[in-house]
């Protein structure tokens, strides 16, 4: 009986939300989003972009408060702000580190901060009222139809890249110099890796905000990367990692009434450090836990004699 | 059999129009192990660059069997310094091996029975098969160069371009890597590989060629490896070719 009882809860708390309009809207945003972000992740945490990734993060403000200046809060202008101040960062700092002795985070870091800091100055100045804590933390709850169609333009422009590049994308990661000699444009793949960072980190923006956008880009990734030793299941491991920890993390904030943004990231970081420690090759407490024997068959040959 | 060559014609590669190679004018036999020997900066890993297409040339050509080699990259095979490889990357021997089937099948071709069967006696080459399904930083030294020669096999290239594939490999592993780079000269492969320990040259290579950003010598250990031309590439300086032109700037260093 109590189990049944258990299980009865269990069902309403996953269907009552979904009797409402706005929770049904934010299942499918998270579902998009979750799967986009979490498929660009394994590609960040390969190449090494994590640091770049928080610098754009930040350098969307501006490009946010600018548009908010000029076409208030419509949302084609605040994606087409935020596109302007992530290419200036990134391709600026780049740019920067190229023709001088510059190393590329330090440019970038340097361009990001004055992008972050010039943001919060103009956003004094929006014509609108904006409300800071929107920009940083986001509502999911709240996204328009044309949020959403955003996210799934986004999303559907960044899956179709990325699976028909994969192969050039892992050669690329794996070992640039060789790629380039098999004739892999490395570059281009690397800016348009970029590219579609900033582009996913728009979509996420309004769901998740500025700050945390930076959690669903990264933390799927590292957690796939400590479990598994394949390519192609860390890439959709991650993947799919993205979309459930993001949906079971909206699912959590409705229940538990609280912000649905820090809800998902949380819930993604939970499985971020579970995997630290627990991944069966990689975590440290099954490595710590590993007889000290060097080999399974020295160690064998030992028991036996 | 002779158009079994790589042709190297009046080869010049700069960096900022400082010439890293001065004219290089040699052939190379295929099925030798053939090792590029010379002092730091003599333009060693820019004449492997040069060959696997990395670097524009300045001036002259550079044809494999009388073709030109950058229109046909794949024949060329490229391994990096194992210090520039991620070996936490996510990857087991096999994928590994089956990038080398990439360039080959572009973007959508599927991975056909016949990709699978190259890149099964790639491993079978190597003698990797029972290694496949290892990730490619539970190997040792040897079997990981190895495993990067297994993926140049998959990739059906001829020329086979290693940028010292010998640092940091113990005794065991140099002998391993050996084997295996014999193994591929006797299957008609031509394997340049750079390496900087004088003593090892006889036991792992039978030709060498000598390098001093200008070509010093080149051909079988019994003619190109003596005490006189190898004294000739390691005592002076590496030639630049900007001997007279540059000649203010020496006079200021001196008085510095």
């Amino acid at each position: 009986m109590s189990t049944s009882i258990t299980t009865i809860t269990t069902m309403n708390i996953l269907i009552e939300p979904l009797h409402y309009e706005f929770m049904r809207r934010a299942l499918l945003a998270c579902m998009v989003i979750g799967f986009t972000n979490g498929l660009l992740s394994a590609f960040i945490v390969l190449r090494r972009l994590a640091l770049l990734a928080d610098a754009l993060s930040h350098s969307l403000l501006p490009g946010l408060a600018t548009a908010a200046i000029f076409w208030g809060l419509a949302p084609l202008g605040l994606f087409v702000g935020a596109i302007f101040a992530a290419a200036f960062v990134a391709m600026g700092g780049l740019l920067m580190a190229r023709s001088s002795r510059l190393k590329d985070e330090t440019a970038i870091a340097s361009l990001y901060t004055i992008a972050f800091a010039l943001g919060i100055l103009l956003l004094k100045y929006s014509s609108v009222h904006v409300d800071l804590n929107h920009f940083l933390f986001g509502n999911i709850l709240g996204l328009s139809d044309a949020d959403l169609w955003l996210s799934y333009a986004i999303g559907f422009l960044s899956v179709t890249l990325l699976v028909a590049q994969q192969r050039a994308l892992l050669l690329a990661l794996f070992e640039p110099s060789v790629a380039a000699s098999q004739g892999v444009p490395v570059n281009f793949l690397h800016y348009q890796l970029i590219g579609l960072m900033a582009l996913a980190m728009i979509s996420s923006l309004q769901a998740v905000g500025v700050v945390l956008s930076l959690g669903l880009l990264v933390l799927p990734g590292a957690t796939l990367y400590l479990l598994c030793d394949s390519f192609d299941g860390m890439v959709w491991g991650s993947a799919f990692l993205g979309m459930g920890g993001s949906v079971a993390g909206l699912f959590l904030s409705y229940v538990f009434n609280v912000s649905s943004g820090p809800a998902i990231v949380l819930t993604l970081g939970l499985c971020f450090v579970l995997a630290y420690l627990f991944s069966p090759k990689h975590g440290i407490v099954p490595r710590l836990l590993r007889p000290r024997h060097l080999h399974d068959e020295s160690l064998a040959r030992w028991k036996k004699s | 059999m002779a158009g079994h060559l790589l042709e190297i014609k009046d080869v010049t590669v700069s960096y900022n129009r400082v010439p890293a190679l001065h004219h290089l004018d040699l052939q190379l036999a295929c099925g030798h192990c053939v090792g590029l020997l010379g002092p730091n900066g003599a333009g060693k890993t820019t004449f492997l660059k040069a060959i696997a297409g990395l670097v524009p040339l300045e001036t002259g050509e550079i044809k494999l069997h009388g073709k030109e080699t950058r229109q046909s990259l794949r024949e060329i095979s490229y391994l990096p310094q194992r210090e520039l490889v991620d070996w936490d990357f996510p990857i087991t021997v096999r994928g590994l091996v089956e990038m080398g089937r990439y360039p080959e099948l572009g973007l959508w071709r599927r991975f056909t029975s016949r990709d699978c069967e190259i890149v099964d006696q790639a491993l079978e080459a190597l003698h990797l098969t029972e290694l496949a399904d290892r990730q490619i930083n539970a190997l040792s030294g040897g079997q990981q160069q190895r495993a990067f020669l297994a993926r140049c096999w998959a990739q059906q290239a001829h020329v086979y371009l290693l940028d010292e594939p010998f640092n940091g490999l113990d005794r065991n592993a140099q002998a391993d890597l050996r084997e295996a780079l014999h193994e591929l000269a006797r299957r008609g492969k031509l394997i340049i590989a750079s390496h900087h320990d004088l003593k090892s040259v006889p036991d792992l290579f039978d030709r060498i060629l000598l390098l001093n950003g200008e070509l010093v010598a080149s051909g079988p250990l019994e003619t190109a490896f003596t005490t006189p031309l190898i004294n000739k590439a390691f005592a002076t300086r590496v030639f630049t070719g900007h001997e007279h032109e540059h000649h203010h700037d020496h006079d200021h260093e001196h008085s510095d």
